[in-house]
């Protein structure tokens, strides 16, 4: 094109990085990193619409279908509402017991819990929390129910985005898995869809801040440690 | 489906140009690592099967994650004022490497993205204004009045640069 163009390739010519190895191990950590954060986004917008769609249909009827006169009690059998369809499941850990809740399953000393800015999940009733357990940050998110199935919603956070992640049966509900995420030194997670119509984020980080040094090691939990605190009976009745 | 080691690959096949893009880009080189490591972490976090074209993906992203940052100004250097006297370009390629920075440090951050992609990536002229958000015309102009300050500093050096 122009000796410019000839000068631009001299000068740059057997450039590259001084370690590409570790720029790509970084790329790769950091990549996971956005990808976690994407899928969580995801998952949350579609809890918001599908609430806001419940919002608007109930607005509707409320609008058109006229409003019964209230019923005298009367005598005769009742029957138990549960006998008919079960209650629908509720969170039972409050805000600021999520690391005592954790500690309960995974032993271990809870330090510096705070809530975590969640989005919507928020104002659907879930919330967000962090902690330290034995030092490594720990980040918990309760998302509210979703209407699409465990199983369909689990792959409507993994269709298309990776090749190796994989929707899997765990006890009461779907986990998103990665074949990498054992491997991952800088953190791991589970992502399970429960049954119950609840999502559960639970993530460890082998630093004691999102963007703080690492800690010696690994986190030392594994992603079966993380789902078996994310399918506890602890955090729902 | 596209599996972790063939990103491997592709990130270790695509690592060196992105990286000389990013070089002549930023002006260091570890700006440019990081500027390089940034746009792999995107293409990684959109890799699968959706991905139809990985190559120009980090291109793109290489590019607009560059004039992000600098949009941000947080921690880059301005253009300078006053075009310093560059040093002497000779056959070494470390006097070469100076004497360019010393141009490209003289151009808005904008124009020194039309140069690389027009001039090291020999992107078309209508790819370089969608990649930037500038019209056709303004690639032109930019182009060329990016060359001449860059001529100003090399062209002693390089008569033949023209301004096509």
């Amino acid at each position: 094109m122009t000796d410019l163009t000839d000068v631009l390739h001299r000068a740059t010519d057997g450039l590259s990085p001084e370690a590409p190895d570790l720029l790509l191990q970084r790329a790769v950590r950091r990549g996971a990193r956005l990808r976690r954060r994407r899928h969580a986004r995801v998952a949350t917008t579609a809890v918001s619409g599908l609430a806001a769609v419940g919002v608007l249909a109930v607005a509707l009827l409320g609008r058109t279908a006229p409003v019964a006169p209230p019923t005298p009690v009367g005598p005769g059998p009742t029957v138990a509402s549960s006998a008919t369809t079960a209650p629908a499941p509720q969170v039972t850990v409050g805000r600021g017991d999520v690391g005592a809740t954790f500690a309960r399953i995974i032993p271990g000393t809870i330090t510096d819990e705070h809530d975590t800015p969640a989005g919507k999940v928020h104002e659907k009733g879930g919330y967000a929390s962090d902690f330290l357990w034995n030092g490594f940050r720990v980040y918990v998110q309760i998302a509210p129910r979703f209407h699409h199935g465990a199983r369909a919603e689990c792959r409507r956070v993994t269709r298309g985005s990776w090749g190796t992640e994989t929707c899997v049966r765990v006890r009461d509900g779907w986990a998103a898995r990665d074949s990498t995420m054992d491997q991952q030194n800088y953190s791991r997670y589970a992502g399970v869809h429960l049954d119950n119509g609840f999502r559960m984020w639970v993530m460890i980080n082998n630093s004691s801040e999102e963007k703080g040094s690492a800690t010696a090691g690994p986190p030392p939990l594994d992603v079966a440690d993380l789902e078996k605190v994310a399918t506890s009976d602890l955090w729902f009745r | 489906m596209r599996s972790e080691q063939e990103f491997a690959e592709f990130a270790r096949a695509r690592m060196p140009q992105l990286y000389r893009s990013a070089w002549l880009l930023c002006g260091d080189p570890h700006r440019a690592e990081d500027l390089t490591q940034e746009t792999l972490a995107k293409v990684y976090a959109q890799w699968g099967p959706r991905l139809q074209n990985p190559a120009a993906y980090a291109h793109t992203t290489l590019v607009r994650t560059y004039i992000s940052a600098q949009r941000r100004r947080s921690s880059h250097e301005q253009p300078w004022a006053e075009v310093p006297e560059g040093p002497v370009v000779g056959g070494d390629d470390a006097d070469l490497r100076l004497a360019l920075h010393a141009a490209l440090a003289a151009l808005e951050p904008v124009d020194r993205a039309v140069v690389v992609l027009r001039y090291l990536d020999d992107v078309p002229v209508d790819e370089v204004g969608r990649l930037l958000g500038l019209s056709s015309t303004a690639v032109r102009s930019r182009a060329m009045r990016a060359l001449a300050r860059v001529r100003a500093t090399l062209g002693h050096h390089l008569p033949d640069l023209a301004l096509s």
